[in-house]
C-alpha cells in the first residue's frame, strides 16, 4: 500500500513538473554569436541564431531538398534567365510592418553592393544581373547565366528594409536587436551568457510550440556534454566520437545523427610533387580509409566519395574510392618515376618526396588523423611533416592564400551539388579554388549541370563529375563524419539537416 | 603616506604606455587578419582591402598606435572590430562577473588558508598538519580545467546540488540564492591554489614567529592564547602574506580564462581569449590596458598594507 501510494507520488512529481521547464528549449553552444544580421552573418552559430529571427526565401530540410519559407512557390524561364519568386501574402515583421519584395530586393541588393561591408560571400550570388520587385508579392531575379544552384543559396535571411536602409551595418544596432519575421524573436542577449529568443505569436506557419528557445552559452565542450546530462541544456551539437558515445549512452537524451562535410586532403597542384595523377592515385592507395572510420572515429563516419553527401539527390556511390593497397600505390608512384632511396624514402631526379601537411591545432580529430596519414604514407615511401597552424591562420594565411603543399582540412556542407566554387578554373582568382585545380572536361560538366533545369538532367550531369574527379584526385577524400545533435528525449519534432538543426524549430515541442 | 601613494600612480602612466607600446606591437606583428576574420571564407582580396580601410588597419602601425594613445588619453578605448560596439562597454559587461569571482576567491583563500595555516603551525607535527601539506600540495598542483570538470560531474551530474554553470539559471527567476549557487564551484576551483599557497606561508611564517622571544613576553604577561596569536603572532607573521595576496590580485582580477571556461563564466578572461582568436585589437588592447593598471592597483594595495602593518615602513623609519 505504502509502495503504491509512493509509486503515484512519485508519478504524480513527474507529470507536475513547471510548465515553465517544458515550454522551453535551452539550446547550448560553445560561442556567442557575433551579429544577428542576416545580412553580415559571418559565422555559423550567428547564422543558427539567425534562423531563429529570419526566414529565408527558401528553406533546406534534412534531405537536403529546398522547402518554401518566405516563397510559397517559384520558376524558372524557358532560357534559364530569369527566376522568380511569388511571396507569401500577409507576412509581418516583428515590429508589425508588412514584409514585401522591396524587403527581399534590400536584402540581395545590399549583399551584392561592393560597397557594403561587411556582408555575406558575394561570390554566391555572382549569377545576379539584378532583381525586380515588379509589385508586393512578387520578387524576379535576372541572371547573367543560368544558376540552377542559385535558389538553394536564397536561405539567406531576408532582412527589413525600413530598419536597415541607409545604416552603417558593421555598427548598425540592430545587429544586436533584430528584427525579422521568423518563428522567434530575441527578447534579451546577455553576453557571453545567454540569449533568450520567444515565440512570434503572428508567426506565418503558425505560432512555434515551444515559448522560448534560450540559447545558453557554455564554452568549455566537456562542460556542454556535463550539462547535457544533468538535463541544465535541453539540446545541443555534439561533434567528437568520444561524446556521441557518451550521450548514446544516457536514456533521458535522443541522439540526431547527421552527416557532417568530409575530411579530405587537399594538395596544391602546381606543386610539381602533386601533378602526376598516379600519384594522387598513388597516396589515396597507401591510406587506409577502413582503419581511420573504425579506429579514429569508432565506426561514426562512412568513407567518402566527393564533397557530396551521401544522402543528397546528386550523391553517386559508385565511384573509385581506393580501398587500401599499399602494393599498388608503390608500383603507381614506381611508374611515375619515383625510386627508394637510401634512408627508404622515394626519390626522382635527386629530390626526396618531402612536403609539409598542414592542419588545425587545436583539434585532437585532426591531429590524430593527420598523423595515421603521416605513418601510412610512410610505409610507401613518402615522407609528410605534419605541421599544426592555429585555426585562423591555417585558413586565411595559409590555405586560402594556396600558400601550402597539403592540407588536411573538412570541407564545408552545401545543400546544392555545385562544386565549382572550389573546382572550376574560374574560381582560382579569384575564388576558392586553393588546390588550383583546372580540367576542361569538369569545368565544362560543372557550367551544364547549372544550365541543366531538370533534376534527372542535373544529377546525371554530377554522377560524371563525381566519377572524374575521383579519378583525377585533385584533393583525397577520407570519409564523412557522423556529427550529430543529442536534444531531451521529451523533445518531439526535431530534423536536423546537414546544414542546420533549426531549419523546422517552429515545429519542435513536449 | 599619501606621497607613496602619489608617486606610485605617477609613475604607472609610463608604465602602462610603455606596457600598451609592446603589446601593440606584438599583436599586430602576429600573423592573422581580422579583416579575413570578419568576412569568412568568401572575401575577395577587393573585400579585404575595404574592411582594413575602413578600421584605419592600412595605416601604418605607429600612426595607428597614436592614433589609438590619442583617444585611449581622451578615455575612448575605440570600438569593438567584431559588432563595433564600443570597447569600455564590452569590458565592463564582463568587469563585475570577474570581480563577484575574484573577490570571493579571495576572501575564501584568506580565510581558510590562514585559518588552516594557523591550526598547521600550532599543531606542527601532528597527523593534521600532515593531512594539510598533502592536501595543500595536492590543490596546488591538480590543473583547474580537471578539477573543475570532476566538480561538475560530481555537484552537478551525480549529486545534482549546485548547477554547473553560468552567472544564473536559464529556468528560474533570478535570485541572490541561485546566484550564490552558481558562485560556488568556480571560486572553490579558482581559489584552491591561492588557498593552498596561504595556508604555507602562514604556516611557516607562525612557526617562525612562535619562537620569538616576544611571544613568551606575551604569554608571560598573561595573556591568553587567543590574544597571543591574534594580536601578536598574526600581525607579525603578515608581511609575506600580504605580498602573496598583492601579487595574486591581478591574477585574479583579470580572470581566469580556465576556469571561466569551465563553468561559462562571463568574464574577461574568457573574453581575452575570444578577442585574441578574433584578432580584435581594440579589445585586446583595452583588456591588456586594465589589467595592467590592475597589476599597478594591486601592487600598490599592498604596499599599503603593509605600511599599515608595518609602522616602521609608515613612518619611513628604518
Amino acid at each position: 500500500m505504502a509502495c503504491v501510494l509512493a509509486t503515484t507520488l512519485l508519478l504524480a512529481a513527474c507529470r507536475a513538473s513547471p510548465r515553465a521547464a517544458r515550454a522551453q528549449v535551452v539550446y547550448g553552444v560553445v560561442t556567442q554569436p557575433m551579429r544577428l544580421n542576416p545580412i553580415t552573418q559571418p559565422d555559423i552559430v550567428s547564422r543558427w541564431a539567425i534562423e531563429l529571427v529570419f526566414d529565408g526565401l527558401v528553406d533546406v530540410d534534412d534531405h537536403l531538398e529546398l522547402v518554401p519559407a518566405l516563397a510559397t512557390s517559384w520558376e524558372t524561364s524557358t532560357d534559364g534567365l530569369l527566376l522568380t519568386f511569388h511571396l507569401r501574402p500577409g507576412v509581418q515583421w516583428h515590429d508589425g510592418q508588412p514584409f514585401t519584395s522591396a524587403d527581399v530586393k534590400f536584402t540581395y541588393d545590399t549583399i551584392r553592393d561592393p560597397n557594403a561591408q561587411p556582408t555575406i560571400a558575394k561570390s554566391d550570388y555572382a549569377s545576379i544581373a539584378g532583381i525586380d520587385a515588379p509589385d508586393d508579392p512578387t520578387v524576379v531575379f535576372r541572371l547573367k547565366y543560368p544558376d540552377a544552384s542559385l535558389p538553394s543559396k536564397l536561405t539567406t535571411g531576408i532582412a527589413p528594409r525600413h530598419l536597415l536602409e541607409g545604416q552603417d551595418l558593421a555598427t548598425a544596432p540592430f545587429n544586436r536587436q533584430p528584427v525579422g519575421a521568423g518563428p522567434f524573436r530575441l527578447e534579451s542577449w546577455q553576453p557571453d551568457q545567454q540569449l533568450t529568443f520567444v515565440a512570434n505569436s503572428d508567426y506565418f506557419g503558425g505560432r512555434p510550440r515551444v515559448d522560448r528557445i534560450v540559447w545558453k552559452i557554455v564554452p568549455d565542450s566537456s562542460a556542454l556534454i556535463l550539462q547535457l546530462i544533468s538535463g541544465e541544456v535541453s539540446g545541443a551539437a555534439v561533434s567528437t566520437p568520444q561524446d556521441l558515445r557518451s550521450v548514446r549512452e544516457e536514456p533521458t537524451l535522443a541522439v540526431y545523427p547527421v552527416f557532417g562535410g568530409p575530411f579530405q586532403i587537399s594538395f596544391q597542384l602546381q606543386n610539381p610533387l602533386f601533378r602526376d595523377q598516379r600519384v594522387r592515385q598513388a597516396l589515396a592507395y597507401a591510406l587506409d580509409k577502413q582503419v581511420m572510420v573504425e579506429k579514429l572515429m569508432a565506426g561514426a563516419a562512412t568513407i567518402a566519395t566527393s564533397d557530396i553527401l551521401p544522402n543528397s539527390w546528386a550523391y553517386n556511390p559508385e565511384v573509385n574510392t581506393y580501398p587500401y593497397d599499399p602494393s599498388q600505390a608503390r608500383s603507381l608512384l614506381a611508374q611515375a618515376g619515383w625510386q627508394p632511396g637510401a634512408d627508404g624514402v622515394l626519390v626522382r631526379d635527386g629530390q626526396p618526396f618531402r612536403f609539409e601537411l598542414i592542419t588545425d591545432a587545436g583539434d585532437e580529430l585532426r591531429r590524430q588523423i593527420a598523423l595515421f596519414v603521416r605513418q601510412q604514407w610512410a610505409e610507401v615511401g613518402i615522407q609528410a611533416e605534419v605541421v599544426f597552424v592555429e585555426r585562423n591562420s591555417l585558413i586565411f594565411e595559409r590555405v586560402l592564400k594556396g600558400q601550402f603543399e597539403a592540407a588536411l582540412l573538412q570541407s564545408s556542407v552545401r545543400a546544392d551539388p555545385d562544386l565549382s566554387r572550389r573546382f572550376h578554373s574560374r574560381s582560382i582568382e579569384p575564388g576558392q579554388n586553393f588546390l588550383h585545380y583546372a580540367n576542361p572536361e569538369v569545368d565544362d560538366l560543372l557550367d551544364r549541370g547549372l544550365a541543366a533545369q531538370r533534376r534527372s538532367e542535373r544529377q546525371a550531369i554530377y554522377f560524371e563529375v563525381q566519377r572524374l574527379m575521383a579519378e583525377d584526385l585533385p584533393q583525397i577524400p577520407l570519409f564523412y563524419p557522423q556529427a550529430g545533435y543529442a536534444f531531451r528525449a521529451d523533445l518531439k519534432g526535431i530534423r536536423p539537416s546537414s546544414v542546420s538543426p533549426f531549419w523546422n524549430v517552429e515545429d519542435w515541442g513536449y | 603616506m599619501a606621497r607613496i601613494v602619489a608617486g606610485r600612480l605617477i609613475r604607472a602612466a609610463p608604465l602602462l604606455a610603455l606596457l600598451s607600446l609592446i603589446s601593440f606591437a606584438i599583436l599586430h606583428l602576429a600573423p592573422g587578419d581580422p579583416a579575413a576574420l570578419l568576412y569568412g571564407v568568401d572575401a575577395t582580396s577587393q573585400d579585404l582591402v575595404q574592411v582594413r580601410a575602413h578600421w584605419g588597419l592600412d595605416r601604418p602601425l605607429p600612426i595607428q598606435y597614436l592614433n589609438w594613445l590619442a583617444h585611449v588619453v581622451q578615455g575612448d578605448l575605440g570600438r569593438s572590430l567584431v559588432d563595433g560596439r564600443p570597447v569600455a562597454e564590452i569590458i565592463g559587461e564582463r568587469l563585475t562577473a570577474t570581480l563577484a569571482l575574484a573577490l570571493a576567491a579571495l576572501v575564501l583563500a584568506v580565510v581558510a588558508g590562514v585559518g588552516l595555516g594557523v591550526a598547521a603551525a600550532t599543531h606542527a607535527g601532528s597527523a593534521l598538519d600532515r593531512l594539510l601539506t598533502l592536501l595543500a600540495t595536492l590543490s596546488y598542483s591538480i590543473p583547474s580545467f580537471w578539477l573543475g570538470l570532476l566538480l561538475l560531474l560530481l555537484f552537478a551530474v551525480q549529486l545534482r546540488w549546485l548547477p554547473s554553470g553560468g552567472l544564473t539559471s536559464t529556468t528560474r527567476p533570478s535570485s541572490v540564492a541561485d546566484a550564490l549557487a552558481h558562485l560556488i564551484l568556480p571560486t572553490v576551483v579558482l581559489s584552491l591554489p591561492l588557498l593552498a599557497q596561504f595556508l604555507r606561508y602562514t604556516r611557516a611564517g607562525f612557526l617562525e614567529v612562535l619562537q620569538q622571544e616576544y611571544m613568551r613576553t606575551a604569554r608571560a604577561k598573561g595573556l591568553g592564547e587567543g590574544a597571543v596569536l591574534l594580536r601578536h603572532a598574526l600581525r607579525n607573521a603578515a608581511i609575506p602574506l600580504i605580498t602573496l595576496g598583492g601579487l595574486s590580485l591581478p591574477q585574479l582580477l583579470s580572470g581566469s580564462a580556465v576556469v571561466e571556461t569551465v563553468f561559462a563564466w562571463p568574464g574577461l578572461g574568457r573574453l581575452l581569449v575570444e578577442a585574441a582568436f578574433q584578432r580584435n585589437y581594440s579589445v585586446l588592447m583595452g583588456d591588456i590596458l586594465l589589467v595592467g593598471g590592475l597589476v599597478v592597483l594591486g601592487s600598490l594595495v599592498a604596499d599599503v598594507c603593509y605600511a599599515l602593518a608595518d609602522p616602521r615602513i609608515r613612518t619611513g623609519s628604518s
